[in-house]
């Protein structure tokens, strides 16, 4: 099951004086099983593409295909709100999401919104907190009383319990101090692995080269370059005019390469660097 | 010359209920004119220890002293004038309804009259780069920006101290970097001892010296140089393990020996250039 | 969210915009008072008169003017059609079944829908004029002489404009969480009346949550930034009074002088 957007175009706040155009003619595809990295500015549309692929927002044109469900601008609300729970969505600092009186409640809250029963929920709660790595002693906590990073994993379980197809991530790690941000992001790999479908909206080209197979860059709500990060990556200069990095292996080959080392494709992880080195 | 800051054995718990004390025995000193960085896992006790520095915590034993001054109940409020502290999150330490509003706020707090608050606002705001945005309301402006406003308004106090509370952990690469080449060109231009609580290795190379905490004790001091060379052990201590450090790792296991443990990227570059050109 | 609807000011440069808040905000409410003795067509006319004066002195277009009264709309008709039907006395102009409208009920109508024109108009211009926070130092300042009463006018100013600060603040968290329950399946402004109210729990919660914790990161900052209440305090923000302050204040006060001698007793 995967995402197209066909000639997508998205104007915000239609109709009033502070109307503004965030997005121009998209069009791109999500394949289904892949991990899709969006990386852009902020004011790129990142995050309003984002809304549009599980139907928070619907485009002004063109369509958004969500499996078999076509998503334009005069789709109603009780149509397309079973897309809501095939693509989750993880906004950034997920942590300010949760309300209820203990964590396990707060989980099973997402999946009853859509028609789960109560004790069906509450398995789920528990198999997605077991799988963030919070221990059942915490499940009839209040969620305020847990640490910052515990408290975004429980907001990240409560969207995996909607057992969602694709799960959409903005900057998942933002904020979290190394140790968290490698947990959850191994925790993402898993998730792939296992079958879903990931997409990653993210400023760390690292993890783009580390994880992800396909890579749309965005620019003004422009789609301007995508393809496989290691051929992406290949443009350091164009991408770092455009204020977006390249890996920190990729620059690093690249100042060799300017030095005089022949390289023919820059590598865009470490690994692949020392195999180039290691074969002449 | 006398220590910036010197702390004797301190001890802390939030919760006099809970057994394991928050801080349990820290000492250390900062020298002036130093930068210091204090990493460590998330509980180790960092905030708490430059909150109680700030005198916005107390301790239940040991003692602090700001330039040779010990810090007590009755001096806390004076002391504090010497001190000019950066928080971790951009919107709740943004007090002034506009960016010039905000950076005068510590200086109103002062009681500094109206003519010497405006020259020391502009000033403060050519420092950090926003002269333009003196009208702009906190609502219409990025992280990073709000942040160098938070610089600009303790730079304005003129404090001999400043102390950085992760105050790039919110903020993307770009403000990042923005931020930490601003404190740099501040520090160098006018010498004050800066203490920096981080996770980015990019803010602890800046430093001179970095201060592990762990389980409420300072675990150890060294420069970081030092520090990176420590590889595997980083994650746990708090950090990333440098790109550097990896790569080296990784090359050794091919047969390209590296010798140190740990080197800049300039450095990494200069060696491997030297062997690859000879190969 | 719209940033631009919190007070609906119009940055301008006339002579209105110059004023001191705190003469505008003075002028408002002798305005308030003065405007009970128009009950009859002349001072009703003098007031219609001079408020139209202010407003083309303000440079900002009618039609803002116009969309500040829409809302009200409803409520001035219902009361002015309430006064017509209710209110008996003099001739009977109409009658259709048990519903009599009288000339007293008419006049009654006609000034009471006056009054409500006016004053809308004339907070409609003072909030177009005059920024929020321009509003609150205005307050603080007028309440500054009544802290020896007790009066705690600094921290009320403080309030006031931490309160503006964080409005635009709170307003896109407020529109960040409904997004992400949205996301969870919430559906809001859906379902009946209980359905409605229940959707506003996922809202409201994360929200104050997030504002405790904001009030709280703010307070150790405001302290570590030396703040100890208001003593001792200087102001950076100052309101300058000037000659054209105090003729806008005579003006509305001469303008009472005048009602009161053309009322009718």
């Amino acid at each position: 099951m995967g995402i197209t957007l066909e000639g997508v175009n998205y104007t915000y706040q239609k109709g009033t004086p502070f109307e503004g155009k965030a997005l121009f003619d998209i069009d791109l595809t999500i394949a289904d099983g892949s991990y899709t990295a969006f990386i852009g500015h902020t004011g790129s549309g990142k995050s309003t593409i984002m809304q549009l692929l599980n139907g928070l927002n619907v485009p002004t044109q063109g369509t958004v295909y969500v499996d078999d469900m076509a998503i334009t601008a005069g789709s109603k609300n009780k149509d397309i709100k079973l897309v809501r729970k095939k693509v989750g969505l993880v906004f950034q600092f997920p942590e300010s999401q949760l309300f209820e009186e203990t964590v396990l409640k707060d989980v099973a809250f997402g999946p009853q919104n859509f028609g789960v029963s109560k004790e069906r929920a509450e398995e789920l709660a528990r198999e997605k907190l077991a799988m963030v790595g919070i221990s059942e002693e915490f499940f009839d906590k209040n969620p305020f009383e847990l640490s910052g990073g515990q408290m975004r994993r429980v907001a990240i379980a409560g969207i995996l319990a909607m057992e969602p197809n694709i799960l959409v991530l903005d900057e998942p790690t933002a904020g979290l101090d190394p140790k968290g941000r490698r947990e959850l992001m191994t925790l993402f790999k898993e998730l792939h692995q296992s079958g879903m479908t990931i997409v990653l909206v993210t400023h760390l080209m690292d993890d783009v080269a580390d994880y992800a197979d396909y890579v749309n860059v965005l620019e003004t709500g422009k789609l301007i370059l995508s393809g496989k990060p290691s051929d992406i990556f290949q443009n350091v200069d164009l991408l770092e005019s455009k204020q977006l990095g390249v890996p920190k292996i990729t620059k690093f080959a690249q100042n060799l390469r300017k030095r005089g080392f022949q390289l023919e494709r820059l590598p865009i992880t470490t690994e692949e660097f020392v195999e180039v080195l290691k074969h002449g | 010359m006398t220590n910036s800051i010197e702390v004797r054995d301190l001890k802390f718990k939030y919760d006099q209920e809970q057994e394991h004390y928050t801080l349990n025995g820290v000492s250390f000193h900062v020298k002036q004119g130093e930068w210091l960085s204090i990493i460590g896992h998330n509980g180790s006790g960092k905030s708490t220890t430059v909150r109680l520095i700030d005198g916005l915590l107390e301790a239940e034993s040991g003692k602090i002293y700001i330039e040779g001054q010990e810090l007590t109940e009755d001096n806390v409020w004076d002391v504090r004038h010497k001190i000019g502290m950066v928080f971790q999150n951009p919107d709740n330490q943004f007090v002034g309804a506009t960016v010039e509003d905000d950076v005068a706020f510590g200086l109103e707090n002062k009681g500094v009259p109206l003519e010497e608050m405006q020259i020391r606002v502009k000033e403060a705001l050519e420092l950090v780069g926003m002269t333009a945005f003196a009208e702009r309301e906190p609502a219409r402006l990025s992280g990073g920006q709000k942040q160098r406003i938070a610089i600009a308004g303790a730079v304005a106090m003129r404090p001999n101290i400043i102390i950085l509370d992760e105050a790039t952990s919110m903020l993307d690469p770009e403000g990042r970097l923005e931020l930490i080449k601003t404190m740099k060109a501040i520090r160098d231009q006018y010498g004050m001892t800066v203490i920096s609580i981080t996770h980015d290795l990019d803010e602890v190379a800046l430093s001179d010296r970095v201060l592990v905490m762990k389980n409420g004790q300072v675990e150890s001091s060294s420069t970081p140089r030092e520090l990176f060379a420590r590889g595997e052990e980083l994650l746990a201590l708090g950090l990333d393990i440098p790109f550097t450090a990896n790569l080296i790792k990784l090359l050794r296991t091919d047969g390209i020996n590296i010798k140190d443990d740990y080197l800049t990227e300039k450095e990494l570059e200069e060696q491997l250039w030297e062997l690859l050109s000879k190969a | 969210m719209d940033k631009l609807i919190l007070g609906r000011y119009i940055p301008g440069n006339s002579l209105i915009h110059r004023l001191d808040p705190r003469s505008k905000l003075l002028a408002m409410v002798l305005y308030i008072i003065i405007i009970f003795w128009a009950n009859n067509l002349v001072t009703n006319l003098l007031m219609l008169a001079f408020t139209l004066v202010v407003i083309l002195l303000s440079q900002v277009k009618l039609s803002f003017f116009i969309n500040g009264v829409k809302p009200m709309i409803g409520i001035i008709l219902f009361t002015t059609i309430f006064q017509m039907l209710f209110t008996q006395g003099g001739e009977i102009i109409l009658q259709i079944w048990i519903i009599r409208i009288t000339s007293f009920g008419l006049s009654q109508a006609a000034l009471i829908f006056m009054r409500f024109l006016l004053i809308i108009l004339f907070s409609t211009l003072l909030t177009l004029t005059t920024t929020p926070l321009s509003l609150a130092d205005a307050v603080e300042s007028l309440l500054k002489p009544f802290e020896v009463f007790k009066v705690p006018a600094h921290e009320i100013g403080l309030m006031l404009s931490l309160s503006l600060r964080f409005v635009p603040t709170l307003m896109d968290d407020t529109t960040r969480i409904m997004n992400a329950q949205r996301a969870r399946g919430v559906d809001f402004g859906e379902g009946n009346l209980v359905q409605k109210v229940k959707s506003i729990i996922p809202i409201l919660i994360p929200l104050f949550a997030s504002s405790f914790k904001r009030a709280d990161a703010l307070a150790i900052a405001m302290e570590a930034r030396g703040y100890q209440g208001g003593d001792g305090r200087t102001k950076y923000r100052r309101l300058k009074w000037t000659l054209k302050d105090n003729l806008a204040l005579l003006s509305v006060i001469a303008l009472g002088a005048l009602l009161f001698f053309l009322k009718n007793p």
